[in-house]
């Protein structure tokens, strides 16, 4: 949950930064996002299976970078507050575990009439690389100007 | 060069394929191992007393569960005479219409939407877009996923 109150609408412009979130993800909860998805592909679990893959060891599950990006909006714009209406991602390069991911995002559209904002994310290694980078679109509840 | 293209060219022709139905009950213990495993602990996702104050009335999974509840089989689709080695998960689109509480039984599907061919550094690279329609049981649309993974 956020720390904070959500922001309202009218408090979101271009530009308005998202908090920043932190994260690791470790093996471990490569594990957890495959038991919890279903996904059981050995890449992200099986160091061996990675190397042979062409990987340097396990990845994350492209949804699970994904997934936290959604987490670090949410933080700050939690359901309770707008909803969801449609995201894009890019898995630009792998994550991953043991590594300090910053998530970021910032306000790249506001439409007032549609009560909507678009925010673009992304999930930034130490040196800066992006390696996840995704677009979400949130609308707030209310009566559009009408 | 050639077999690729080929084989991309007989791929678009099943495009519009679809897969078989897949069908599913959502547990409340799905979502909340679902909202554990990515570390959400907005109590939407796990308590039932907090859900029920709130205008979603009970608990709702997160945007990113939609995954586990895509269909679990692709369409039929004819197999590359040349098995590919790798496999990447290139990008993909989420359209959400309404949230997925927790007892809901919901419908997918996987039908595909789009083949093309890229030149990337290891050569030539299929790019094989799904797209997956999700619905409540009861026919309320719930989600679109587009899914695209990179085959070479």
């Amino acid at each position: 949950m956020s720390p904070l109150p959500a922001p309202r609408l009218e408090q979101l412009s271009v530009g308005t930064p998202m908090p920043p979130l932190e994260h690791v993800f470790t093996t471990e909860q490569f594990v957890r996002y495959a038991g919890a998805e279903e996904d059981y592909m050995p890449l992200h679990f099986d160091h061996h299976f990675a190397l042979a893959s062409g990987q340097p060891g396990v990845i994350a599950h492209g949804w699970l970078g994904y997934s936290t990006l959604l987490r670090a909006l949410e933080r700050w714009i939690p359901p309770q507050a707008a909803r969801l209406v449609s995201s894009t991602v890019r898995y630009v390069r792998p994550v991953f575990p043991d590594v300090t991911m910053t998530h970021t995002g910032t306000v790249t559209a506001v439409d007032p009439g549609r009560r909507r904002v678009d925010v673009a994310l992304e999930a930034a290694d130490p040196d800066g690389t992006v390696r996840t980078r995704a677009t979400a679109t949130l609308e707030f509840p209310g009566t559009a100007a009408a | 060069m050639g077999a690729l293209t080929d084989y991309a060219e007989e791929l678009r022709g099943h495009v519009g394929t679809r897969g078989p139905e897949y069908r599913v009950t959502v547990e409340l213990g799905d979502i909340r191992r679902f909202a554990r495993a990515i570390g959400d602990d907005n109590p939407l996702y796990h308590d039932p007393g907090y859900a029920a104050t709130t205008s979603f009335g009970a608990v709702v999974a997160p945007p990113a569960f939609v995954p586990v509840v895509k269909a679990r089989e692709r369409p039929a689709l004819p197999e590359p005479r040349q098995p590919f080695t790798r496999v990447l998960h290139a990008h993909d689109e989420l359209e959400l219409h309404a949230p997925i509480r927790a007892g809901d039984t919901v419908v997918s599907t996987a039908e595909l939407a789009a083949v093309t061919v890229r030149e990337g550094r290891a050569g030539e690279m299929l790019l094989e877009t799904l797209r997956y329609e999700v619905a409540r049981a009861d026919g309320l649309p719930i989600a679109s996923l587009t899914w695209t993974e990179v085959y070479w």
